[in-house]
């Protein structure tokens, strides 16, 4: 099967799922402290891309609890799946083999 | 406890205005839900007015019935205190000072979530953030108005309704994620909130939030026939 290429997004997402299943406002704090609060996603942002990652295998889904705050709106828990992890794998093994080449100076400082 | 009937049956008395167990007043009982609580019923020291009581919210009984003290009783947030034996509500007043009365609370089992915004230090009588209370028991519940005897931020009442207008203008969200969507919309406006953020911050945030929904909405479906369109005509106008 063909290994999706992700977008940075779709990697970060993936990174924030690899360790455990979360749902929306889970996801986003945990990109913020991955990303050192560089990248802070919209929640319509965020829906719209992991829709688009279900889509494509990259994710799995489960409807969660509610809570009053939710006014019975369920959250939904997402986590990576195979695929996903694969997917991240090769993209960040692809994104390693740039910044090593050659010592490339426009990764310089951030590795 | 007090000697205040027991409201296991509740929603007979409801329908049934003969069986009310609030007979000594006008008021029609009626179910409200405050943030994961049952209010049932009300009694007041005061002569209360026939008035007709819808059973959508507290907020909207309290806006129908028009009574001088219920006049006084703005919608606020409400806590819930619980132990063991007895729950104790307060309300957050913005007018009323001599507030006497009575409210009764659902018998049936009742989970009460306190709303991650109380914080202990507003409330020294929170007991737990969740917490389940008891078997079906009559409970009532002293409430006293005073003003502005604790505050917490983003009331549940006024949450109720803040939700339905969010609701309303999510019509463009797709089924798929309208649920998680919104559900995480509105933890997050409680979260803003329990951050002490003011209510214009939080509407500005959500209709943010709204915006970039409904861009991502309109991206996803014109925005690749845009840029095909744009590429087309750049082309078009180079060999021209």
């Amino acid at each position: 099967m063909k290994i999706p290429s992700l977008n940075k997004t779709e990697m970060l997402i993936l990174t924030a799922l690899s360790s455990k299943e979360r749902y929306g406002l889970e996801i986003i704090d945990q990109i913020a402290e991955i990303s050192d609060a560089k990248v802070k996603l919209s929640i319509g942002g965020l829906y719209t891309t992991l829709h688009r990652m279900e889509d494509k295998g990259l994710l799995e889904s489960r409807w969660g609890e509610t809570t009053a705050v939710r006014q019975d709106q369920r959250r939904k828990y997402y986590k990576a799946s195979g695929l996903g992890l694969r997917a991240l794998r090769e993209t960040t093994q692809i994104f390693r083999a740039i910044a090593n080449y050659g010592m490339n100076p426009a990764f310089e400082g951030v590795l | 406890m007090s000697d205040t009937p027991n409201l296991r049956s509740t929603k007979d008395d409801l329908l049934d205005p003969s069986r009310r167990s609030f007979a000594h007043t006008d008021l029609r009982p009626s179910n409200i839900i405050v943030d994961g609580l049952t209010v049932v019923g009300f009694t007041s020291s005061d002569s209360l007015h026939s008035t007709t009581w819808s059973n959508n919210s507290i907020v909207d009984q309290l806006n129908t019935a028009r009574l001088s003290w219920w006049d006084t009783l703005k919608p606020a947030p409400i806590l819930v205190a619980s132990d063991s034996e007895a729950l104790r509500m307060r309300y957050v007043a913005t007018t009323a000072d001599n507030f006497r009365g009575k409210i009764f609370v659902s018998p049936d089992v009742v989970k009460i979530n306190f709303p991650d915004s109380i914080s202990a230090s507003d409330a020294s009588e929170v007991s737990n953030l969740s917490r389940l209370v008891g078997q079906p028991t009559s409970r009532d519940v002293e409430a006293r108005l005073t003003k502005s005897e604790m505050h917490v931020a983003g009331g549940s009442i006024k949450r109720e309704k803040e939700g339905c207008w969010v609701e309303h203008l999510s019509w463009f969200i797709p089924k798929e994620i309208r649920e998680p969507w919104l559900g995480d919309l509105l933890e997050d406006r409680e979260r803003m909130s329990s951050k002490g953020r003011n209510q214009a911050h939080i509407e500005w945030a959500t209709g943010i939030q709204l915006l970039l929904l409904l861009a991502n909405r309109l991206w996803a479906k014109f925005g690749w026939g845009l840029l095909i369109y744009n590429r087309v005509s750049e082309w078009f106008s180079a060999n021209k």
